[in-house]
Protein backbone atom coordinates (compact mmCIF):
# COMPACT_ATOMS: atom_id res chain seq x y z
CA UNK A 1 0.00 0.00 0.00
CA UNK A 2 1.29 3.19 -0.89
CA UNK A 3 1.56 6.64 -2.93
CA UNK A 4 3.62 6.17 -6.00
CA UNK A 5 4.54 9.53 -7.90
CA UNK A 6 5.87 8.95 -10.94
CA UNK A 7 7.23 11.62 -13.13
CA UNK A 8 4.89 14.28 -12.26
CA UNK A 9 5.17 17.88 -13.75
CA UNK A 10 2.46 20.17 -13.36
CA UNK A 11 2.55 23.83 -14.85
CA UNK A 12 -0.10 26.58 -13.78
CA UNK A 13 -1.73 28.22 -16.49
CA UNK A 14 -2.84 32.08 -17.30
CA UNK A 15 -4.96 32.95 -20.04
CA UNK A 16 -5.10 29.71 -21.68
CA UNK A 17 -0.70 29.83 -21.45
CA UNK A 18 0.78 27.33 -19.71
CA UNK A 19 3.23 29.36 -16.99
CA UNK A 20 6.59 27.98 -16.19
CA UNK A 21 6.30 24.36 -14.23
CA UNK A 22 5.45 24.60 -10.43
CA UNK A 23 6.22 21.03 -10.68
CA UNK A 24 9.20 18.98 -12.28
CA UNK A 25 9.12 15.68 -12.79
CA UNK A 26 8.43 14.25 -9.38
CA UNK A 27 8.95 10.52 -8.79
CA UNK A 28 8.89 8.97 -5.45
CA UNK A 29 6.90 6.89 -3.08
CA UNK A 30 5.19 7.78 -0.05
CA UNK A 31 4.76 4.12 2.14
CA UNK A 32 1.88 3.29 4.09
CA UNK A 33 2.40 4.00 7.67
CA UNK A 34 4.88 7.24 7.22
CA UNK A 35 4.47 10.53 8.72
CA UNK A 36 6.04 12.38 5.92
CA UNK A 37 7.07 16.19 6.34
CA UNK A 38 7.15 18.38 3.45
CA UNK A 39 9.31 21.33 3.65
CA UNK A 40 10.42 24.13 0.92
CA UNK A 41 10.71 27.76 0.42
CA UNK A 42 7.70 29.76 -0.28
CA UNK A 43 6.81 29.41 -3.92
CA UNK A 44 9.06 25.98 -3.82
CA UNK A 45 5.58 23.73 -4.71
CA UNK A 46 4.13 22.11 -1.60
CA UNK A 47 0.92 22.99 -1.59
CA UNK A 48 0.65 22.43 -5.31
CA UNK A 49 2.32 19.02 -4.98
CA UNK A 50 -0.47 18.01 -2.34
CA UNK A 51 -3.01 18.89 -4.39
CA UNK A 52 -2.32 15.67 -6.62
CA UNK A 53 -2.70 13.47 -4.06
CA UNK A 54 -6.13 13.26 -4.34
CA UNK A 55 -6.75 14.64 -7.63
CA UNK A 56 -7.27 18.01 -6.64
CA UNK A 57 -5.29 18.77 -9.28
CA UNK A 58 -5.09 17.12 -12.76
CA UNK A 59 -1.66 15.33 -12.88
CA UNK A 60 -1.29 15.97 -16.95
CA UNK A 61 2.21 14.67 -17.38
CA UNK A 62 3.44 12.29 -15.21
CA UNK A 63 1.24 9.85 -12.76
CA UNK A 64 -0.17 9.57 -8.96
CA UNK A 65 -1.50 5.77 -8.37
CA UNK A 66 -2.88 5.49 -4.65
CA UNK A 67 -2.77 1.92 -3.54
CA UNK A 68 -3.00 0.78 -7.13
CA UNK A 69 -5.70 3.53 -8.45
CA UNK A 70 -4.38 5.78 -11.22
CA UNK A 71 -5.63 9.30 -10.50
CA UNK A 72 -5.11 9.94 -14.29
CA UNK A 73 -8.11 7.76 -14.56
CA UNK A 74 -11.05 10.02 -14.29
CA UNK A 75 -13.38 7.17 -12.42
CA UNK A 76 -10.71 6.01 -10.15
CA UNK A 77 -10.91 9.72 -8.68
CA UNK A 78 -13.67 9.14 -6.54
CA UNK A 79 -12.20 6.08 -4.66
CA UNK A 80 -9.03 8.06 -4.23
CA UNK A 81 -10.73 10.53 -2.41
CA UNK A 82 -12.27 8.33 0.20
CA UNK A 83 -8.76 7.36 0.89
CA UNK A 84 -6.97 10.57 0.85
CA UNK A 85 -8.18 13.19 3.31
CA UNK A 86 -6.93 16.34 2.62
CA UNK A 87 -6.84 18.92 5.28
CA UNK A 88 -6.35 22.82 3.87
CA UNK A 89 -4.54 26.09 5.20
CA UNK A 90 -6.68 27.83 7.72
CA UNK A 91 -9.44 24.63 7.16
CA UNK A 92 -11.61 26.67 9.81
CA UNK A 93 -12.90 28.77 7.55
CA UNK A 94 -14.82 25.86 5.64
CA UNK A 95 -16.83 25.95 8.53
CA UNK A 96 -20.10 26.26 7.32
CA UNK A 97 -22.71 24.02 8.94
CA UNK A 98 -25.14 25.73 12.13
CA UNK A 99 -23.54 22.96 14.59
CA UNK A 100 -20.44 21.29 15.02
CA UNK A 101 -22.12 17.67 14.79
CA UNK A 102 -23.86 18.84 11.41
CA UNK A 103 -20.29 20.21 10.00
CA UNK A 104 -18.41 17.06 11.02
CA UNK A 105 -21.60 14.88 9.32
CA UNK A 106 -21.11 16.47 6.20
CA UNK A 107 -18.50 14.12 4.78
CA UNK A 108 -20.02 10.87 5.97
CA UNK A 109 -23.63 11.93 4.58
CA UNK A 110 -21.93 12.63 1.65
CA UNK A 111 -21.14 8.88 1.16
CA UNK A 112 -24.58 8.33 2.17
CA UNK A 113 -23.71 6.41 5.04
CA UNK A 114 -26.96 5.34 6.99
CA UNK A 115 -27.37 7.98 9.91
CA UNK A 116 -26.35 5.43 12.62
CA UNK A 117 -22.69 5.13 10.95
CA UNK A 118 -22.77 8.79 10.54
CA UNK A 119 -23.66 9.37 14.20
CA UNK A 120 -20.87 6.91 15.22
CA UNK A 121 -18.35 8.39 12.87
CA UNK A 122 -18.96 12.04 14.17
CA UNK A 123 -18.46 10.76 17.81
CA UNK A 124 -15.44 9.02 16.87
CA UNK A 125 -13.99 11.70 15.01
CA UNK A 126 -14.70 14.60 17.46
CA UNK A 127 -13.53 12.68 20.51
CA UNK A 128 -9.79 11.58 18.69
CA UNK A 129 -9.50 15.33 18.19
CA UNK A 130 -10.64 16.04 21.71
CA UNK A 131 -13.56 18.11 21.48
CA UNK A 132 -16.02 16.40 23.64
CA UNK A 133 -19.09 15.50 21.88
CA UNK A 134 -21.65 16.23 24.32
CA UNK A 135 -20.25 19.33 25.02
CA UNK A 136 -19.91 20.70 21.45
CA UNK A 137 -22.29 19.13 18.94
CA UNK A 138 -25.01 21.50 19.24
CA UNK A 139 -22.72 24.53 19.47
CA UNK A 140 -22.05 26.81 16.46
CA UNK A 141 -18.66 26.14 14.88
CA UNK A 142 -18.61 30.09 15.21
CA UNK A 143 -18.79 30.08 18.82
CA UNK A 144 -15.35 27.98 19.24
CA UNK A 145 -11.71 29.21 19.97
CA UNK A 146 -9.11 29.38 16.88
CA UNK A 147 -7.61 25.68 18.05
CA UNK A 148 -11.15 24.22 18.36
CA UNK A 149 -12.76 25.57 15.40
CA UNK A 150 -9.32 23.90 13.75
CA UNK A 151 -9.96 20.89 15.57
CA UNK A 152 -13.78 20.53 14.78
CA UNK A 153 -12.56 21.40 10.97
CA UNK A 154 -9.78 18.16 11.00
CA UNK A 155 -12.74 16.07 12.54
CA UNK A 156 -14.77 16.67 9.36
CA UNK A 157 -12.26 14.81 7.16
CA UNK A 158 -11.16 11.96 9.92
CA UNK A 159 -14.94 11.19 9.63
CA UNK A 160 -14.37 9.74 6.81
CA UNK A 161 -11.86 7.17 7.86
CA UNK A 162 -9.14 8.10 5.04
CA UNK A 163 -5.97 6.42 4.98
CA UNK A 164 -3.80 8.29 3.84
CA UNK A 165 -4.64 12.32 6.00
CA UNK A 166 -2.54 15.74 4.17
CA UNK A 167 -2.72 18.91 5.83
CA UNK A 168 -1.08 21.79 4.62
CA UNK A 169 0.21 23.54 7.57
CA UNK A 170 -2.21 22.54 9.98
CA UNK A 171 -0.46 24.57 12.74
CA UNK A 172 -0.27 27.35 11.19
CA UNK A 173 -1.57 30.71 13.43
CA UNK A 174 -2.25 28.38 16.14
CA UNK A 175 -0.65 29.02 19.69
CA UNK A 176 2.05 27.03 20.88
CA UNK A 177 -0.32 24.46 22.72
CA UNK A 178 -2.99 24.31 19.93
CA UNK A 179 -0.03 23.50 17.92
CA UNK A 180 1.42 20.38 20.56
CA UNK A 181 -2.45 19.54 20.31
CA UNK A 182 -2.58 18.87 16.51
CA UNK A 183 1.29 17.49 16.87
CA UNK A 184 -0.59 14.79 19.05
CA UNK A 185 -3.55 13.82 17.47
CA UNK A 186 -1.19 13.08 14.58
CA UNK A 187 0.81 10.84 16.13
CA UNK A 188 -2.32 8.94 17.92
CA UNK A 189 -4.04 8.84 14.19
CA UNK A 190 -0.84 7.27 13.12
CA UNK A 191 0.05 4.81 15.72
CA UNK A 192 -3.77 3.77 16.73
CA UNK A 193 -5.32 3.63 13.44
CA UNK A 194 -2.48 3.44 10.95
CA UNK A 195 -3.18 6.48 9.19
CA UNK A 196 -0.74 7.90 7.01
CA UNK A 197 0.35 11.24 7.46
CA UNK A 198 1.43 13.49 5.18
CA UNK A 199 1.94 17.18 6.03
CA UNK A 200 3.60 20.59 5.06
CA UNK A 201 5.30 22.46 7.75
CA UNK A 202 7.25 25.58 8.06
CA UNK A 203 8.42 24.42 11.72
CA UNK A 204 11.65 22.15 11.57
CA UNK A 205 11.38 21.00 14.83
CA UNK A 206 8.22 20.01 14.70
CA UNK A 207 9.61 17.64 11.71
CA UNK A 208 12.06 16.68 13.49
CA UNK A 209 10.44 15.31 16.47
CA UNK A 210 7.75 13.83 14.23
CA UNK A 211 8.40 12.78 10.99
CA UNK A 212 9.71 9.43 9.76
CA UNK A 213 10.47 10.90 6.68
CA UNK A 214 11.27 13.91 4.94
CA UNK A 215 10.53 15.53 1.49
CA UNK A 216 12.25 18.64 0.10
CA UNK A 217 11.09 20.81 -2.51
CA UNK A 218 12.76 22.84 -4.27
CA UNK A 219 11.54 25.54 -7.31
CA UNK A 220 9.33 22.34 -8.16
CA UNK A 221 12.09 19.83 -8.10
CA UNK A 222 12.84 16.99 -5.59
CA UNK A 223 15.74 18.33 -3.60
CA UNK A 224 16.33 15.71 -0.77
CA UNK A 225 14.07 12.64 0.28
CA UNK A 226 15.24 11.14 3.69
CA UNK A 227 14.70 10.53 7.32
CA UNK A 228 14.90 13.52 8.57
CA UNK A 229 18.34 12.84 10.22
CA UNK A 230 19.92 12.25 6.78
CA UNK A 231 18.08 15.44 5.44
CA UNK A 232 18.31 17.91 8.40
CA UNK A 233 22.71 16.99 8.53
CA UNK A 234 22.81 18.96 5.12
CA UNK A 235 22.45 22.26 6.95
CA UNK A 236 24.42 24.35 3.93
CA UNK A 237 22.21 22.92 1.38
CA UNK A 238 19.20 23.53 3.48
CA UNK A 239 20.39 27.21 3.91
CA UNK A 240 21.30 27.82 0.67
CA UNK A 241 17.63 27.16 -0.89
CA UNK A 242 16.20 29.19 2.25
CA UNK A 243 15.75 26.62 4.56
CA UNK A 244 16.49 26.50 8.12
CA UNK A 245 17.19 23.34 10.30
CA UNK A 246 16.19 22.12 13.68
CA UNK A 247 17.07 24.29 16.94
CA UNK A 248 18.82 20.86 17.95
CA UNK A 249 20.91 20.68 14.81
CA UNK A 250 21.81 23.84 14.81
CA UNK A 251 23.68 23.60 18.53
CA UNK A 252 25.24 20.38 17.29
CA UNK A 253 26.81 22.77 14.54
CA UNK A 254 27.76 25.09 16.70
CA UNK A 255 29.51 22.68 18.87
CA UNK A 256 31.76 21.04 16.32
CA UNK A 257 32.83 24.40 15.28
CA UNK A 258 34.24 24.66 19.02
CA UNK A 259 35.56 21.19 18.47
CA UNK A 260 33.03 18.71 19.87
CA UNK A 261 32.49 15.91 17.47
CA UNK A 262 28.54 15.56 17.96
CA UNK A 263 27.25 14.17 14.85
CA UNK A 264 24.79 16.47 13.13
CA UNK A 265 22.38 14.07 12.33
CA UNK A 266 21.22 14.57 16.21
CA UNK A 267 17.97 16.28 15.50
CA UNK A 268 15.61 16.28 18.39
CA UNK A 269 16.37 16.47 22.18
CA UNK A 270 16.23 13.02 22.77
CA UNK A 271 18.95 11.70 20.48
CA UNK A 272 21.08 14.91 21.79
CA UNK A 273 20.47 13.49 25.69
CA UNK A 274 21.16 10.15 24.69
CA UNK A 275 25.07 10.93 23.09
CA UNK A 276 25.75 12.94 25.86
CA UNK A 277 24.82 10.23 28.03
CA UNK A 278 26.85 7.63 25.92
CA UNK A 279 29.63 10.20 25.68
CA UNK A 280 29.97 10.68 29.34
CA UNK A 281 29.80 6.76 29.85
CA UNK A 282 33.35 6.90 27.61
CA UNK A 283 34.80 9.62 29.18
CA UNK B 1 6.74 56.81 24.48
CA UNK B 2 3.67 54.17 25.01
CA UNK B 3 2.00 53.86 28.22
CA UNK B 4 -0.78 51.80 29.68
CA UNK B 5 -2.18 53.14 32.80
CA UNK B 6 -4.41 50.50 34.69
CA UNK B 7 -6.11 49.82 31.28
CA UNK B 8 -9.12 47.25 31.54
CA UNK B 9 -10.71 45.79 28.12
CA UNK B 10 -14.28 44.50 27.85
CA UNK B 11 -15.22 42.88 24.47
CA UNK B 12 -19.16 42.67 24.67
CA UNK B 13 -20.61 40.16 25.77
CA UNK B 14 -17.41 38.59 27.32
CA UNK B 15 -17.65 37.03 30.56
CA UNK B 16 -14.20 37.95 32.06
CA UNK B 17 -11.95 41.24 30.31
CA UNK B 18 -9.45 40.50 27.65
CA UNK B 19 -7.41 42.71 29.30
CA UNK B 20 -7.52 43.76 33.01
CA UNK B 21 -5.52 46.05 34.64
CA UNK B 22 -2.58 47.03 32.44
CA UNK B 23 0.25 48.77 33.45
CA UNK B 24 3.30 49.40 31.05
CA UNK B 25 5.33 51.24 29.77
CA UNK B 26 7.63 51.25 26.66
CA UNK B 27 10.61 53.40 26.39
CA UNK B 28 11.30 55.77 23.09
CA UNK B 29 13.59 53.00 21.10
CA UNK B 30 13.08 49.68 23.00
CA UNK B 31 12.51 46.69 21.29
CA UNK B 32 9.56 44.84 23.34
CA UNK B 33 8.24 41.49 22.56
CA UNK B 34 4.44 40.43 24.19
CA UNK B 35 4.07 36.86 24.14
CA UNK B 36 0.78 34.74 25.85
CA UNK B 37 -1.35 31.84 24.37
CA UNK B 38 -4.22 32.32 22.51
CA UNK B 39 -6.84 34.59 24.39
CA UNK B 40 -4.24 35.63 26.64
CA UNK B 41 -4.91 39.02 25.47
CA UNK B 42 -1.77 40.01 23.41
CA UNK B 43 -3.77 41.16 20.61
CA UNK B 44 -5.81 43.15 22.49
CA UNK B 45 -3.06 44.75 23.75
CA UNK B 46 -1.50 45.54 20.55
CA UNK B 47 -4.81 46.93 18.94
CA UNK B 48 -4.71 49.94 22.14
CA UNK B 49 -1.33 51.25 20.89
CA UNK B 50 -3.31 52.77 17.81
CA UNK B 51 -6.20 53.20 19.23
CA UNK B 52 -8.18 50.78 17.07
CA UNK B 53 -9.59 49.52 20.64
CA UNK B 54 -10.25 52.14 23.22
CA UNK B 55 -9.84 50.78 27.30
CA UNK B 56 -12.79 50.44 29.16
CA UNK B 57 -11.19 51.62 32.15
CA UNK B 58 -7.83 53.60 32.52
CA UNK B 59 -5.62 55.32 29.48
CA UNK B 60 -3.29 54.26 27.21
CA UNK B 61 -0.83 57.26 25.48
CA UNK B 62 1.28 57.53 22.45
CA UNK B 63 3.60 60.13 22.79
CA UNK B 64 1.79 62.23 25.44
CA UNK B 65 -1.46 62.05 23.78
CA UNK B 66 -3.93 59.67 24.77
CA UNK B 67 -5.59 57.48 22.69
CA UNK B 68 -9.33 58.35 23.79
CA UNK B 69 -9.01 61.98 22.89
CA UNK B 70 -10.47 61.66 18.99
CA UNK B 71 -8.18 64.85 17.83
CA UNK B 72 -4.99 63.12 18.85
CA UNK B 73 -6.24 59.79 16.96
CA UNK B 74 -4.93 60.82 13.55
CA UNK B 75 -1.50 61.96 15.02
CA UNK B 76 -1.18 58.85 16.95
CA UNK B 77 -1.94 56.78 13.87
CA UNK B 78 0.79 58.53 11.94
CA UNK B 79 3.34 57.52 14.72
CA UNK B 80 2.39 53.96 14.80
CA UNK B 81 2.03 51.39 12.33
CA UNK B 82 0.34 48.12 12.75
CA UNK B 83 0.34 44.81 10.89
CA UNK B 84 -1.73 42.16 11.45
CA UNK B 85 -1.40 38.65 11.20
CA UNK B 86 -3.79 37.84 7.86
CA UNK B 87 -2.15 39.85 4.90
CA UNK B 88 -4.81 39.19 2.67
CA UNK B 89 -6.71 41.95 4.88
CA UNK B 90 -4.37 44.47 4.74
CA UNK B 91 -3.48 44.42 0.98
CA UNK B 92 -5.94 47.04 -0.79
CA UNK B 93 -4.41 47.18 -4.42
CA UNK B 94 -3.87 44.22 -7.27
CA UNK B 95 0.27 45.17 -7.38
CA UNK B 96 2.54 44.85 -5.47
CA UNK B 97 4.11 48.74 -5.67
CA UNK B 98 1.13 50.55 -5.85
CA UNK B 99 -0.01 48.48 -3.02
CA UNK B 100 2.92 50.10 -0.70
CA UNK B 101 2.39 53.30 -2.38
CA UNK B 102 -1.11 53.56 -1.20
CA UNK B 103 -0.74 55.23 2.70
CA UNK B 104 1.67 57.43 1.64
CA UNK B 105 -0.40 58.58 -1.55
CA UNK B 106 -3.12 59.25 0.93
CA UNK B 107 -0.93 61.11 3.02
CA UNK B 108 -0.50 63.74 0.03
CA UNK B 109 3.77 63.21 -0.29
CA UNK B 110 4.86 64.24 -3.72
CA UNK B 111 5.63 61.37 -6.58
CA UNK B 112 8.88 61.54 -6.37
CA UNK B 113 9.43 60.90 -2.64
CA UNK B 114 7.08 58.15 -2.88
CA UNK B 115 8.93 56.28 -5.38
CA UNK B 116 12.25 56.55 -2.88
CA UNK B 117 9.78 55.34 0.23
CA UNK B 118 8.81 52.07 -1.85
CA UNK B 119 11.70 51.22 -3.41
CA UNK B 120 13.54 51.71 0.12
CA UNK B 121 10.39 49.86 1.79
CA UNK B 122 10.16 46.91 -0.81
CA UNK B 123 14.02 46.32 -0.20
CA UNK B 124 13.81 46.30 3.17
CA UNK B 125 11.67 43.26 3.25
CA UNK B 126 13.36 41.47 0.33
CA UNK B 127 10.62 42.19 -2.25
CA UNK B 128 12.57 44.52 -4.65
CA UNK B 129 11.59 41.70 -7.64
CA UNK B 130 8.42 41.86 -6.98
CA UNK B 131 7.44 45.68 -7.33
CA UNK B 132 5.42 45.05 -10.64
CA UNK B 133 4.26 41.26 -9.83
CA UNK B 134 0.37 41.09 -9.41
CA UNK B 135 -0.50 40.40 -5.87
CA UNK B 136 -3.13 37.41 -6.19
CA UNK B 137 0.01 35.64 -7.33
CA UNK B 138 2.00 36.46 -4.19
CA UNK B 139 2.25 32.95 -1.71
CA UNK B 140 1.13 34.55 1.97
CA UNK B 141 4.41 34.83 3.59
CA UNK B 142 5.06 37.21 0.42
CA UNK B 143 2.21 38.88 1.13
CA UNK B 144 3.05 39.70 4.52
CA UNK B 145 6.34 41.00 3.50
CA UNK B 146 4.43 43.30 0.87
CA UNK B 147 2.12 44.43 4.09
CA UNK B 148 4.83 45.47 6.26
CA UNK B 149 6.23 47.47 3.31
CA UNK B 150 3.14 49.33 3.26
CA UNK B 151 3.64 50.27 6.46
CA UNK B 152 7.74 50.92 6.59
CA UNK B 153 6.35 53.30 3.70
CA UNK B 154 4.72 55.47 6.01
CA UNK B 155 7.75 55.88 8.21
CA UNK B 156 6.65 55.21 11.66
CA UNK B 157 8.23 55.83 14.78
CA UNK B 158 6.47 52.87 16.45
CA UNK B 159 6.16 49.92 14.68
CA UNK B 160 3.48 47.03 16.00
CA UNK B 161 3.70 43.58 14.63
CA UNK B 162 0.35 41.75 15.83
CA UNK B 163 1.76 37.81 14.55
CA UNK B 164 3.07 39.45 12.32
CA UNK B 165 5.42 36.54 11.05
CA UNK B 166 2.85 33.81 12.14
CA UNK B 167 1.88 32.99 7.76
CA UNK B 168 5.92 33.20 6.66
CA UNK B 169 8.49 30.52 6.51
CA UNK B 170 11.62 30.30 8.23
CA UNK B 171 14.08 32.42 6.03
CA UNK B 172 10.81 34.79 5.70
CA UNK B 173 10.47 35.31 9.46
CA UNK B 174 14.42 35.65 9.90
CA UNK B 175 14.37 37.91 6.94
CA UNK B 176 11.44 39.84 9.02
CA UNK B 177 13.15 39.25 12.15
CA UNK B 178 16.09 40.69 10.64
CA UNK B 179 14.42 43.69 9.16
CA UNK B 180 12.71 44.67 12.32
CA UNK B 181 16.24 44.27 14.46
CA UNK B 182 17.92 47.04 11.40
CA UNK B 183 14.88 49.30 12.04
CA UNK B 184 15.32 48.81 15.69
CA UNK B 185 18.98 49.92 15.65
CA UNK B 186 17.79 52.97 13.50
CA UNK B 187 15.57 54.09 16.25
CA UNK B 188 12.50 52.21 15.56
CA UNK B 189 10.72 51.34 18.90
CA UNK B 190 9.22 47.87 18.27
CA UNK B 191 6.10 45.93 20.02
CA UNK B 192 6.06 42.45 18.51
CA UNK B 193 3.35 39.89 19.23
CA UNK B 194 4.06 36.71 18.75
CA UNK B 195 3.60 33.02 19.88
CA UNK B 196 7.22 32.01 19.00
CA UNK B 197 9.39 32.18 21.84
CA UNK B 198 12.68 31.93 20.15
CA UNK B 199 11.94 35.11 18.21
CA UNK B 200 12.52 36.95 21.11
CA UNK B 201 15.73 36.15 22.19
CA UNK B 202 16.81 38.80 20.94
CA UNK B 203 14.36 41.68 22.51
CA UNK B 204 15.28 44.06 24.53
CA UNK B 205 12.40 42.99 26.85
CA UNK B 206 9.37 40.03 26.83
CA UNK B 207 6.51 40.80 27.89
CA UNK B 208 4.33 37.68 29.25
CA UNK B 209 0.84 37.71 29.41
CA UNK B 210 -1.83 35.20 30.87
CA UNK B 211 -4.98 35.63 31.01
CA UNK B 212 -5.15 39.50 30.35
CA UNK B 213 -3.05 39.99 32.67
CA UNK B 214 1.40 40.72 32.31
CA UNK B 215 2.64 37.64 34.42
CA UNK B 216 6.67 37.77 33.26
CA UNK B 217 8.33 41.44 32.18
CA UNK B 218 12.53 41.52 32.21
CA UNK B 219 14.80 40.81 30.07
CA UNK B 220 14.60 37.57 28.11
CA UNK B 221 17.20 35.57 30.19
CA UNK B 222 15.19 36.54 33.17
CA UNK B 223 11.72 35.66 31.44
CA UNK B 224 13.47 32.54 30.17
CA UNK B 225 14.47 31.57 33.68
CA UNK B 226 10.65 30.56 34.54
CA UNK B 227 10.65 27.61 32.15
CA UNK B 228 7.97 25.91 34.28
CA UNK B 229 5.60 29.03 34.86
CA UNK B 230 5.90 29.25 30.94
CA UNK B 231 4.58 26.23 30.37
CA UNK B 232 1.75 26.81 33.26
CA UNK B 233 1.27 29.22 31.15
CA UNK B 234 0.49 27.44 27.78
CA UNK B 235 3.70 28.81 26.23
CA UNK B 236 6.46 26.42 24.94
CA UNK B 237 9.88 27.97 25.60
CA UNK B 238 12.31 27.91 22.86
CA UNK B 239 13.91 24.12 22.42
CA UNK B 240 17.49 25.16 22.80
CA UNK B 241 16.06 26.83 26.72
CA UNK B 242 14.63 23.44 27.14
CA UNK B 243 17.68 21.48 26.15
CA UNK B 244 19.67 24.00 28.16
CA UNK B 245 17.32 23.07 31.84
CA UNK B 246 17.92 19.31 30.93
CA UNK B 247 21.68 19.95 30.77
CA UNK B 248 21.17 21.49 34.21
CA UNK B 249 19.73 18.98 35.52
CA UNK B 250 22.04 16.25 34.60
CA UNK B 251 24.47 19.00 36.25
CA UNK B 252 26.17 20.75 33.97
CA UNK B 253 26.50 24.71 35.26
CA UNK B 254 24.91 26.66 32.27
CA UNK B 255 24.26 30.29 32.92
CA UNK B 256 20.46 31.68 32.80
CA UNK B 257 22.41 33.76 29.51
CA UNK B 258 21.90 30.64 27.33
CA UNK B 259 18.83 30.95 24.98
CA UNK B 260 20.47 30.50 21.52
CA UNK B 261 22.62 27.83 19.92
CA UNK B 262 25.40 29.58 19.96
CA UNK B 263 24.85 30.66 23.80
CA UNK B 264 24.40 27.05 24.46
CA UNK B 265 27.73 25.53 22.35
CA UNK B 266 29.84 28.55 23.95
CA UNK B 267 29.24 27.35 27.76
CA UNK B 268 28.84 23.80 26.80
CA UNK B 269 31.97 22.81 25.23
CA UNK B 270 34.35 23.94 27.89
CA UNK B 271 32.37 21.83 30.11
CA UNK B 272 32.79 18.96 28.28
CA UNK B 273 36.46 19.23 27.39
CA UNK B 274 37.36 19.34 31.27
CA UNK B 275 35.12 15.82 32.12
Amino acid sequence: MSIVINHLTFAYTQGGKPLAPTLKDLSFTIEAGMFLGIIGHTGSGKSTFVKHLNGLLPSEKGAVVVDGHDLSQKNERKTVRSLVGMVFQYPEYQLFAETVYEDVAFGPRNMKLDEAEIKNRVTNAMQLVGLDPERFSSRSPFELSGGERRRAAIAGVLAMHPKYLVLDEPMAGLDPLGRREILALLEKLRTESGCTIIMISHSMDDIANHATNVLVLEKGSLFLYDTPQNVFCRAQELQEIGLSVPSITKICIEMNEKGIRIPTTICTEEAFLNWFREDMRHA
Amino acid sequence: MIRFDHVTYQYEKAFSPALSDINLEIREGEFVAVVGHNGSGKSTLAKHVNGLLLPTEGTVTVCGMPTSNEDDILKIRQKVGIAFQNPDNQLVTTVVEEDVAFGPENLGIVPEEIRTRVDEALASVGMTAYASTAVHHLSGGQKQRIAIAGILALKPQILVLDEASAMLDPSGRADLLKTVEALHKDGMTVLMVTQYMEETTGCDRVVVMKGGKIILDGTPAEVFKHTDLLKESNLVPPETVLLRDSLRSMGYALSDQVLTAEQLAEELCPLLSTI
